[in-house]
């Protein structure tokens, strides 16, 4: 595991934007319940990002309905993450602005939670310095 | 077999149910384009290449790519906003747990 490179509660701040719009500042919350990055739908529109992908979602009712994945460019400051990520736009009945952070995208971490604390620790997922303990013994 | 232009009539009947409540149907007819070739290319993608972001555009198989990122990239760089499937080959059922839902 590598060095730790942020920790935060569950809400988050993130900027998105696609390349014919102007980024927008959101809210995010980190939900290892869902397999991806989801938004309502309206927000995708608002900020022109660009299809590339549709598929059937399941919700947590168990009820399924046909999410379509755009391609955007999300920053987050405080894990200095700037890079394109697949985001899907959901048909929401109230307009929402919460973006909902997936584990399409914590896959890029090792991530652990702080229950009395409410905070995520996030680690880098590349390995860090290996110590062979066994050389530095010798005898 | 016999069920399966029965089946793709309702998921078409479906998704152009979310494509008029989207308003865009160009865009959206021109993605579904990119996905009825992808769904005849993935056999032999699949044969050819491991496993990975396939990227489909003008109803060909462009390349494969180990992120989804680069192939964002690549989309952007040589394609601009004309419609492109991004999709993994090894594609999973996806969840959301939003409830509250306007379909």
């Amino acid at each position: 595991m590598g060095p730790e490179l942020w920790v935060t509660g569950p809400n988050i701040e993130i900027k998105l934007f696609g390349v014919r719009g102007k980024p927008r500042t959101l809210d995010a919350i980190i939900d290892t319940g869902a397999s991806a990055t989801c938004l309502d739908q309206r927000i995708a529109q608002e900020l022109g990002l660009t299809e590339s992908n549709r598929k059937i979602m399941q919700l947590a009712d168990g009820s399924e309905t046909i999410a379509t994945g755009y391609r955007a460019i999300m920053e987050i400051k405080g894990l200095g993450f700037h890079d394109w990520v697949e985001v899907f736009g959901i048909n929401m009945a109230t307009p929402s602005t919460r973006v909902l952070l997936g584990r399409a995208f914590l896959r890029r971490y090792i991530v652990n939670y702080n229950g009395p604390d409410e905070t995520f620790h996030f680690f880098n997922a590349s390995a860090g310095p290996v110590f062979n303990y066994l050389e530095e013994y010798d005898g | 077999m016999v069920y399966e232009p029965h089946a793709l009539f309702i998921v078409r009947r479906a998704v152009n149910q979310v494509v008029h409540l989207r308003g865009d149907p160009a865009m959206s007819d021109a993605l579904d384009d990119q996905i009825e070739a992808y769904q005849a290319l993935l056999p032999e993608i699949r044969r050819k290449h491991q496993s990975g972001w396939a990227l489909v555009a003008k109803r060909r198989f462009i390349k494969l790519f180990g992120e989804f990122s680069e192939a964002a990239q690549y989309a952007q760089v040589h394609f601009g906003n004309e419609p492109v499937l991004i999709r993994h080959t090894d594609e999973k059922p996806e969840t959301a747990p939003f409830v509250h839902i306007g379909i």
